[in-house]
């Protein structure tokens, strides 16, 4: 048994990373979908380097050197950071490698000869698209080294004119496409990548000068403050008086090509301040993220466009309300329609008897229907109000638009409670009825936005119960400052009551199934960080309870160790659609109870954000949640099992369950 | 309102709280709560009066306060003070400033209607009312700024009263001594102000049972978590033991607790352990509803003390007996008062609630001979208008000890600027019933009941009271013939007194 129970979680989330980098190897997947998950793969590793690397690399330059619950000092996680980060690198490379050779027989060449018709067009695009808005820096006294920025490409020669050396530096600039796609006569697809396009050119840049050397070069840093302060929650607590003092936008890593020469890397070592801890030399292409440029060039070579089912009895007017008095309404997405929950809302932003609309915006789309009908609501006198968290990580612009054009059609719109972040999704009907009032409350798992309803998997629940209806219309009021002093009753609010109540429940299971009876736990995350809860679940699996967890992506815990652990299962579910929902099953003498909600169980969301947790009542939709579980921990196609550190794609000799299809194709809730 | 929604914003000494309740016939149910903390009663307590920037703050509340009531459309709603604003020197600027800046009609509540309704709630709140109440009870709300006591036998008030102790009250007044040996303090000064109540718990023996409410009880509820209505003596000393010489800061971190709350945890634990060592009871009730939900149910007419009447006759006998008063005389002029004002409705044309006025008028109208026969009205003026009657608002009370005072008075009072504060409109109708209470009065004036009854007959427009005496009733005679001009000059109309005596 291994002495520390606890994975690592830079560790754990970069394993999760690279299950998504190995759908790019599953043949099961088009073509296009393989090369969009490889980006999507590169993304993430960026926004990790930014975040939470560049925590790690704060709390070791402040001097903080505690272990972190894997027993690591910040030293120790940033070592074993960089050697499975140049493992993945090597597998990036060779997944690209084969994925080109695939392209081939696809007529698309991302290799090539460099004839004269390809020069030509490679010339062509050079002096007109790209040359124009180039600015070279040579480095000399009178041109010092540039700032480079966050993320942004670049490329390093070595030029020299006479017997005189210099260096000089071109930042491609943002505004400009990194591939561009050229259709030849014979129907084929040439790719050309802007830098291969620039190295062939680059004597029309440097008249006069020879070109000795070209290498390229990527430099990430450490994101805002504000944002690392949320994602890297547990790293920058501990340090949190330094982080002001914190360089902003220190380097995080820097990417390389593998054969730059010794003397210019010192250089740029020196100009750019970074270490070879930083630095990782790549031989094939520097970010990988130009290939979500690639993954629509074949349409029928991506997966079936998606026909979310709707749930044909419900009403399309004013009688909705009705329906959801006798019946909640339940649905996953994106199997299920989210235009159900836009829908309400147009409904209730026309109907005389609205007197309210509140909702949470966390993250939305530009185009959202939803706060277009809030706006039309807001125009026909309703109160509409809006928690807009500003803060959602790399959508405050989205958010910022959203809010103005909001206050100016006269919604009240709130930015929730500072140091808080508000993540939870709630929404609330105030409607008058006979005089009184009946509220209607949509609580979901995912956010209220139409592009990504189509792409995450989450669950929406809307009914009439009044006991939600009032915690809900008290978690407004909190979030809006009504008031200081809140009473929740049905639902569970992080930071208040969530934690407690979910270790509560825990605590239930383990003590009845202790003294004799069969207990069961099933939890759905994204994340499982928390120690304490983690404690909890070793406790409940040593004392019998059955422990099935789906943990989408990090998993500090350490399933499947005798004494430890034996009772625990943890799947991950790599797939088509990005799992989202957190679901929490508690089964045992007293307790017969799931629960959904918006928080994972990680410090961050449990003590750093506004969460909602929400029992599932209802008979029928509790049936089929329970059936979604179900199915979901059947799933022996796109799951992995941890034992310990180690994930391993599960394997069956029986049917194949590929659960995200199985929801595709079979109705689940009538 | 017997359907809708209705909406109270209390205006405390530490915070301001909104319920919004809906009605659907007798069916209740409360549907908003909010609290923002706001110790205008530290201004008013440390300072004597509520600070600008406390007034700026409770206009922002308000503001937000405002924006619920418009999401609920709600058009019925009232405003509260607690009663402690009455002591701030800028009240006035206070009430005027919030209806400039927000349009909110502030009232402030009177320590008397106050504890009223606090007990009318506290009876239909509280399952086990009746039974508790028949064995004698102390109805308790223990706030910031005061603590009201009900203490009720039989279905009678026995007692009522404000006490100036509340918990944020007593904490100021002990601001400057260190929290070491604070709670002393604490319990020197409760103990010395339930003085009066334990002689009567003492002289009402069987006073077993302690009702508390107030934002102390939230308080209470949040420490000891209780899961039934009551909390155990034992709980309470134990934690008072513990934490009785705290600081604020070790109250906070120990018991989980807001600055608001650690500043009132010792205080509010003491006044309960005193007020349990008084009805010798091992734990109190407790009712979870808070004041403004009280308020509100109240002012929506949701509850109703349907024995009002009856409670507010018994406690102004009681009051009439405490002050030494004939209780038998008091009764006979009230109802003598009440039949002329019956008979004579075409003559004064006084709105149908004045009665009880009169009445209630009647039943006081002799406390202030406790004093001395000399300055009898003024006397009585005085005492009348310093009672808290449980039931009988302020202005309510004040116009009884008007209506007292011009019965009583004698022409050089007329000098006095009792009547200042006074309408014309209000001075007429005060005129009228002190006329009619002269004379019901002047019917019992040996008050040992020799006119058993009397009847009214209106003739060639003079008016003629026909009594019915065991024996010729001389000094009701000599009273009447002093009451007539008084009468006149009310009403321009004779008023003659005809004695029929029917002999045993």
């Amino acid at each position: 048994m291994s002495k520390v129970h606890f994975n690592n979680r830079e560790i754990s989330w970069l394993k999760f990373n690279e299950r998504v980098m190995y759908e790019a190897i599953d043949m099961n997947n088009p073509i296009m979908e393989r090369i969009k998950f490889l980006a999507i793969s590169a993304s993430n590793l960026d926004e990790f380097f930014m975040i939470r690397v560049a925590g790690l690399k704060s709390q070791l330059s402040l001097g903080y050197n505690e272990k972190d619950m894997s027993s690591k000092t910040p030293k120790e996680q940033i070592d074993e950071i960089t050697a499975y980060v140049k493992k993945l690198y090597n597998e990036q490379e060779k997944i690209l490698d084969d994925i080109k050779k695939e392209l081939v027989s696809h007529n698309i060449l991302m290799y090539y000869d460099q004839d004269e018709e390809i020069l030509e067009i490679m010339e062509n695009i050079f002096i007109n698209d790209i040359m124009p808005i180039l600015s070279p820096i040579t480095l000399d006294p009178s041109h010092p080294f540039p700032f480079i920025f966050n993320k942004r490409f670049s490329m390093v020669l070595k030029i020299s004119r006479g017997s005189k050396e210099y260096l000089s530096l071109i930042m491609i600039p943002e505004n400009i496409n990194r591939v561009y796609r050229v259709k030849k006569s014979n129907n084929k697809i040439i790719v050309l990548k802007i830098e291969d396009i620039i190295s062939s050119n680059v004597s029309l840049l440097y008249r006069g000068y020879k070109v000795i050397s070209v290498d390229h070069l990527r430099v990430t840093r450490n994101a805002d403050v504000d944002v690392q302060k949320e994602e890297a929650y547990d790293l920058l607590r501990s340090i949190e008086d330094s982080v002001s003092r914190r360089d902003k936008g220190s380097i995080a890593r820097i990417e390389i090509s593998s054969g730059i020469d010794k003397e210019t890397l010192e250089v740029l070592k020196s100009q750019i301040v970074f270490n070879d801890e930083d630095i990782f030399s790549i031989d094939g292409d520097i970010d990988l993220t130009y290939l979500f440029q690639l993954c629509n060039l074949l349409p029928d070579k991506q997966f079936k466009p998606l026909t979310p089912f709707l749930i044909d009895s419900i009403p399309n007017n004013k009688d909705i309300f009705e329906y959801i008095k006798k019946k909640d309404i339940f649905f996953i997405r994106p199997y299920y329609s989210f235009s159900m929950v836009s829908n309400l809302i147009a409904i209730a932003s026309t109907d005389k008897d609205v007197l309210a609309i509140k909702m949470t915006l966390y993250r939305t789309n530009t185009d959202s229907k939803i706060l277009t009908s809030l706006i039309e609501a807001a125009n026909r006198g309703k109160q509409v109000s809006v928690v807009v968290e500003l803060t959602a990580r790399f959508d405050e612009k989205v958010n910022i638009t959203w809010a103005k054009n909001l206050e100016q059609a006269g919604c009240i719109v709130s930015y929730g409670i500072p140091d808080l972040k508000v993540h939870a999704k709630a929404m609330l009907i105030i409607r008058r009825e006979e005089s009184c009032i009946k509220r209607y409350t949509h609580i979901a798992t995912g956010n209220y936005n139409e592009n990504t309803a189509m792409v995450y998997t989450d669950i929406d629940l809307i009914t009439a119960n009044d006991d939600m209806g009032k915690d809900i219309s008290e978690l407004f009021n909190y979030l809006m400052s009504y008031t200081s002093i809140h009473r929740w009753s049905s639902l569970f609010i992080a930071p208040f009551t969530l934690k407690s109540r979910i270790y509560e429940l825990v605590d239930t299971v383990t003590e009845e199934t202790a003294s004799g009876q069969k207990g069961m736990i099933v939890m759905k995350m994204n994340s499982l960080v928390d120690k304490d809860m983690i404690s909890k679940l070793y406790k409940a699996s040593e004392a019998g309870v059955t422990v099935r967890l789906i943990v989408r992506g990090i998993c500090c815990l350490k399933p499947g160790i005798k004494g430890l652990s034996s009772n625990i299962t943890v799947n991950s579910i790599v797939g088509r659609f990005l799992e989202h929902p957190r679901i929490f099953y508690f089964k045992s003498k007293s307790l017969d109870k799931v629960f959904i909600s918006s928080a994972d169980i990680m410090p961050r969301n449990l003590n750093g954000r506004v969460e909602v947790m929400a029992e599932i009542i209802e008979k029928s939709c509790k049936k089929n949640l329970l059936d979604y579980i179900e199915i979901s921990l059947k799933d022996n196609v796109k799951s992995w099992a941890l034992t310990d550190d180690t994930y391993k794609k599960v394997t069956s000799k029986g049917k194949a369950i590929n659960s995200q299809n199985y929801f595709l194709e079979n109705r689940i809730i009538e | 309102m017997k359907k809708g929604l209705y909406a109270t914003i209390n205006v405390g000494s530490s915070a301001v709280r909104m319920s919004v309740i809906s009605l659907k016939g007798s069916d209740y149910k409360e549907i908003d709560y909010l609290v923002k903390p706001l110790a205008i009663g530290m201004d008013i307590f440390y300072k004597g009066y509520i600070t600008l920037e406390n007034v700026q703050k409770l206009v922002e509340i308000f503001l937000l306060f405002k924006v619920k009531l418009e999401e609920y459309g709600i058009a019925n709603y009232k405003i509260l003070c607690t009663s402690e604003v009455k002591d701030a020197n800028n009240k006035d600027f206070f009430i005027d400033y919030i209806r400039i800046h927000t349009g909110f009609d502030l009232k402030i509540l009177d320590p008397s209607e106050e504890i009223y309704v606090k007990y009318v709630g506290t009876k239909y709140e509280f399952k086990e009312f009746s039974k508790i109440e028949k064995g004698g009870v102390i109805v308790v709300t223990i706030a910031s700024g005061n603590i009201s006591i009900n203490i009720l036998k039989q279905g009678k008030i026995i007692h009522s009263g404000v006490l100036a102790a509340g918990t944020l009250k007593l904490r100021s007044m002990f601001a400057n001594i260190s929290s070491v040996k604070r709670y002393k303090a604490y319990d020197q000064y409760i103990n010395n102000i339930t003085r009066e109540l334990k002689t009567i718990t003492a002289t009402n023996k069987g006073i077993k049972s302690l009702i508390g409410g107030g934002s102390s009880i939230n308080l209470l509820i949040r420490v000891f978590k209780p899961k039934k209505d009551i909390i155990h003596k034992k709980d309470i000393v134990e934690l008072y033991k513990k934490v009785k010489s705290y600081s604020r800061k070790e109250l906070m971190e120990d018991l989980s607790l807001r600055e608001d709350e650690a500043i009132v945890i010792i205080p509010t634990l003491s006044a309960y352990i005193h007020l349990l060592e008084l009805v010798e009871q091992d734990f109190l009730y407790f009712s979870r509803s808070s004041f403004p939900f009280t308020l509100a149910r109240f002012y929506s007419g949701n509850i109703k003390d349907r024995d009002r009447d009856k409670r507010v006759k018994s406690t102004l006998l009681l009051i009439t007996k405490r002050y030494n008063a004939d209780v038998h005389h008091a009764e006979r002029v009230a109802k003598y008062a009440l039949k002329l004002y019956h008979l004579l409705e075409d003559l004064h044309s006084l709105n149908s609630n004045e009665d009880k006025v009169l009445e209630s008028s009647a039943l006081i109208h002799d406390v202030g001979s406790f004093i001395g026969k000399e300055n009898i009205a003024r006397n009585s003026h005085s005492i009348i208008s310093s009672l808290n009657i449980p039931g009988l608002d302020n202005l309510t009370v004040n116009f009884m000890a008007n209506i007292v005072y011009q019965m009583l008075k004698l022409p050089i009072d007329d000098k006095l600027n009792i009547f200042t504060e006074c309408s014309t409109t209000d001075f007429l109708v005060i005129k009228k019933l002190a006329s009619l209470l002269g004379i019901a009065k002047a019917l019992d004036i040996s008050k040992v009941g020799l006119i058993r009854d009397f009847n009214v007959t209106i003739r060639y427009n003079m008016i003629l009271v026909e009594a019915f005496s065991t024996k010729e009733p001389f000094l009701e005679l000599l009273a009447f013939d002093k009451q007539k001009d008084i009468f006149m000059k009310t009403f321009g109309v004779p008023i003659d007194i005809r004695i029929r005596v029917s002999y045993e």
